[in-house]
């Protein structure tokens, strides 16, 4: 036998010699990702403040500070309307999102409404779709001139909903934000222990009782949790309030922070900033009250040891009248405004007075394809999705990596500093990214090109991509990269090779996630895009704004489509499904 | 091939004291064994001599190298050490095949392809793996899995060989037969071995020597024969065989011999490690397998000993042989025996030198 003893060369391979740097690789990579952490988090935070405590722009020479910025903002009569509309759209999305997103999960999740998992695919289609988009569609359907506000005037003689109203954007917003509930709500119905129900049935409760004193009881950390989460994209929402809002004179924080930036000829940074922090100060607070949510949630979880399929209620005929009303949501809220969508689209000019054959177009479909700032806007979105996409996961796994397999030593800051973003809405982000371009001028060069929107992306989206990555690597068993260690590999060589190769599917999943946030994003992009340098959804912005309404419905039934084929796609080549 | 030596090792996780200042010396191609019930800090011990662990205080040195030194503030990373570690999960990566598995650590070496090959070929027919090399970890059982997990470890020669109960994820018999495996061939590799159990049978049949650990210490230090005829104190003898004990004190003493009052009242003649004074509060530790059971008042001729009449409380079929709980005045003691009883007495022999007591504490 060779490999005994005798035949070894005494002594020789007892402590091996690895070469000697005064710094080692891990150590290496782990402050490099701190540091980079750090910079991108803190970077455009800091700017923000600084400036909302300056009475003129950062860029000028003189700088004098004070309040005043902060006391305009709550003593103006028209900006403290705007901080009382934030709120209020901000309770009543998630009254509305919750009561959707709940009934959803129930009816779809728990009986035995016909039609269900059809209706199920379709509920969270809009988690894929841009609200912008989602809400040109109903612009396009429900607006003042839409097409099912004109039938309804002129072959009914009656008025629908004025969707210029905050009632209106709050439904509106609503019914973009159900799906998230109800994939929170049926994910959490889906771990309940279905014994809990049966032990009701069995003590003599009906159906319907035991939904309601058990199942529904049991959602409640689920719903709580949305609901913040409702309430904090109320805070921060741009597109609905911008398309519904802004004509009706209805102003929010996001839309003045938009018109600030793409608007204004000489914005007030001053007020800009000033908004900016309050928002995130917001922000923080709701991550909070999320943490406490999750915190007292032990007394709903139920462990039932192995994952059992949730028993259908038979709620007998009421299931029609359920499938009607599930069916008139998906139609209303979803359907009807895509098809009318993409019917602008290939119509010259959409009314129900002539029938809408007669204006039939491709024009804005080869507009689209050939005019040189929509192909620069296409290709601009799929190269901050793509390159930006890369370089984010990239960064996201060997940042989880360091946060989860390694002895670095502030390895719990930095799980906090990665989840800082959350409280930073997409267009805050995007001013703070500014502001540290003008304050620190060697950064100057990333000015007008799409690595400054790919930071800012990356910032934003860094806790949902993290988020998303980090229960695979923590599944994985510390005996395999530390046997790796013990067999002679470094800390990076065993985690690359132990760990994160092996969670190659969750990584993929995680591309596909960051490639669609990246691919639909455009409220970051809004003070930071330039000539050469717009995205998909600035550009509809502009088109809206110039009242081009065929190029909007052409570009959003072009990104709607590109990201269902993406979607599509990767669930069929990589078997990686994407939720939420 | 090392000698190993551990002097003063300290282990604290916060407020907790996991493994307390303990020592040993391991010889170059000895087997030794970590024996003690779960949280007793052997998995900790041998953690810090994997390098997966920092010590607190202590050292660590391998011949002339200083693996850790918490006085010199030296910490070699397990990287560095070039020891091999089974783990209990096996820890086999299921994303690549047994080859590659093996194939890995080779890699780290900087090994050229050929003889990369070469070796892993030797290593898997070393376990008897050799036409598994294809395969992917969940394509093997158990016992299978064990094997190419040492195989790993042995394929690139580490200095020490640390294995952390890797038989108790297989079934009864297949343990039984993996510990004659792998007995067998350390002896023919004469490769320094570190063995982590709890399972007392494992480390009386494979070990040259045991360290017995209970809450972070080591209670006893010795070869198997050693540490079960004569544990040093209770916690031994009970943890080492099931042992039965009966309080008393100390009457006289003689010769290595003892006369002890039963608490309850009685008397027993037990062997005594050291003279102890009379009046002594002593506990008497006694195997089952060293009392012998009769329906009659018959008292073996010849040996030393003590005959008591005890009441049968129970009685279970164990396959070889019947388990019977006895009832000695207040004491209660586990006996065994091929025999059947009826009725509620019995006789019990107890050997002196089969009855050991030890000083109360």
């Amino acid at each position: 036998m060779s490999i005994a003893a005798a035949d070894r060369p005494p002594g020789a391979n007892l402590v091996r010699m690895l070469p000697k740097s005064p710094v080692s690789r891990a150590a290496l990579i782990q402050w490099t990702v701190a540091a980079v952490t750090l910079v991108l988090v803190v970077g455009p935070l800091l700017p923000i403040f600084y400036q909302s405590l300056l009475e003129g722009p950062l860029y000028d020479a003189e700088r004098v500070t004070s309040f005043a910025n902060y006391t305009e903002v709550f003593s103006e009569p028209s900006l403290l309307q705007a901080v009382q509309n934030t709120f209020t759209l901000a309770f009543l999305n998630a009254f509305i999102s919750t009561g959707i997103g709940v009934g959803l999960a129930i009816l779809i999740g728990r009986t035995n409404m016909p039609a269900r998992r059809i209706f199920g695919s379709i509920a969270i289609l809009p988690i894929m779709i841009s609200h912008l988009v989602l809400a040109f569609g109903w612009f396009m359907s429900y607006g003042p001139a839409g097409y099912i506000t004109m039938v309804f005037k002129n072959v009914f003689h009656l008025d629908v909903l004025n969707m210029y109203s905050m009632a209106g954007i709050a439904l509106i917003l609503g019914v973009a934000q159900a799906p998230l509930t109800y994939l929170y709500c049926a994910g959490s119905t889906a771990l309940a222990d279905q014994n809990l129900e049966d032990a009701a049935r069995t003590c003599g409760a009906t159906p319907g009782r035991a939904l309601w004193a058990v199942t529904l009881p049991l959602m409640m950390p689920a719903i709580a949790y949305s609901a913040a989460l409702s309430f904090a994209s109320g805070l921060e929402t741009l597109s609905m309030p911008l398309i519904f809002g802004e004509s009706a004179g209805i102003r929010f924080l996001s839309t003045i922070l938009f018109t600030q930036g793409m608007t204004a000829a000489r914005p007030n940074h001053g007020l800009v900033a000033a908004i900016a922090v309050i928002l995130v100060v917001l922000g923080l607070l709701l991550i909070y009250v999320q943490r406490l949510i999750l915190r007292n949630a032990n007394r709903y979880v139920s462990v039932g040891g192995k994952a059992s399929r949730p028993r259908v209620f038979d709620i007998g005929p009421l299931r029609w009248v359920a499938f009607a009303v599930v069916l008139a949501y998906l139609l209303i809220g979803i359907i009807i405004p895509l098809a009318f969508l993409t019917l602008r689209s290939l119509v010259v000019f959409l009314t129900p007075m002539v029938p809408f054959w007669n204006y039939f177009t491709t024009r804005f479909y080869t507009d689209m394809l050939s005019a040189p700032d929509t192909q620069a806007a296409i290709a601009n979105t799929l190269f901050v999705a793509g390159v930006g996409g890369v370089i984010a996961v990239t960064y996201m796994a060997v940042l989880a990596a360091v946060i989860h397999r390694s002895a670095f030593p502030f390895r719990r800051q930095l799980e906090y500093l990665a989840l800082i973003p959350r409280a930073v809405p997409g267009i805050v982000a995007g001013v703070g990214i500014y502001y540290a371009v003008l304050l620190f001028p060697s950064s100057g060069w990333l000015r007008n090109t799409l690595w400054l929107i790919i930071i800012a992306y990356v910032m934003r989206y860094l806790p949902t991509a993290y988020g998303s990555l980090s229960p695979s690597i923590l599944a994985i068993s510390k005996d395999l990269d530390n046997s790796a260690r013990v067999m002679g590999a470094d800390w990076w060589s065993a985690t690359y090779n132990a760990v994160l190769k092996l969670v190659t599917p969750a990584i993929l999943a995680c591309f596909t996630l960051v490639f669609i946030l990246f691919y639909k994003e455009y409220s970051i992009a809004v003070y930071l895009f330039g000539p050469n340098t717009e995205v998909l959804g600035t550009k509809m912005l502009r088109y809206f704004i110039n009242g081009q309404m065929g190029n909007v419905a052409a570009l959003s039934v072009f990104q709607v489509i590109t990201t269902l084929i993406l979607v599509f796609l990767t669930r069929r080549l990589l078997g990686v499904k994407i939720n939420g | 091939m090392a000698d190993l030596v551990v002097d003063g090792l300290v282990k604290r996780f916060g407020m907790v004291t996991a493994v307390n200042n303990v020592s040993f010396h391991v010889k170059d191609g000895e087997f030794f064994s970590l024996l003690g019930p779960s949280g007793c800090g052997k998995s900790t011990t041998l953690a810090a001599l994997a390098g997966l662990d920092r010590p607190t205080e202590g050292s660590i040195t391998a011949d002339a190298n200083v693996l850790f030194d918490h006085r010199s503030n030296r910490f070699l990373p397990p990287e560095a050490r070039n020891f091999g570690l089974v783990f209990q999960s096996y820890a086999l990566w299921p994303h690549i095949t047994v080859e590659q598995n093996l194939e890995f650590p080779l890699k780290l070496r900087r090994m050229p392809k050929a003889e990369r090959q070469q070796r892993i070929r030797e290593t898997l027919e070393l376990v008897e793996m050799a036409d598994m090399a294809e395969r992917y970890p969940h394509q093997l059982s158990g016992g299978q899995q064990q094997r190419v997990a040492l195989a790993r470890t042995l394929v690139y020669r580490p200095a020490v060989l640390l294995l952390d109960e890797p038989l108790s994820n297989l079934d009864a018999k297949l343990r039984d037969r993996a510990r004659v495996w792998l007995s067998e061939l350390q002896r023919r590799l004469k490769i320094t071995t570190i063995y982590v159990t709890h399972d007392q049978t494992e480390a009386l049949a494979l070990s040259d020597r045991i360290a017995i650990m209970n809450k972070g210490e080591i209670v006893q230090l010795g070869t198997p024969s050693e540490v079960y005829e004569r544990p040093s104190d209770p916690f031994v003898a009970d943890f080492i065989g099931t042992s039965s004990f009966v309080q008393g004190r100390i009457k006289d003493c003689a010769g290595g011999q003892a006369r002890i009052e039963i608490n309850g009242g009685g008397e027993i003649v037990a062997s005594i490690r050291e003279p102890l004074p009379a009046g002594c509060a002593v506990t008497v530790a006694v195997r089952p397998e060293n009392m012998r059971l009769s329906a009659t008042e018959e008292r073996p001729s010849g040996d030393a000993g003590t005959l008591l009449r005890a009441s049968i409380l129970s009685r279970s079929y164990g396959g070889a042989r019947f388990h019977y709980l006895v009832e000695i005045g207040q004491h209660t003691l586990r006996t065994e025996t091929q025999a059947t009883f009826e009725g509620g007495h019995v006789w019990v022999w107890i050997p002196a030198a089969g009855a050991l007591a030890f000083a109360s504490r």
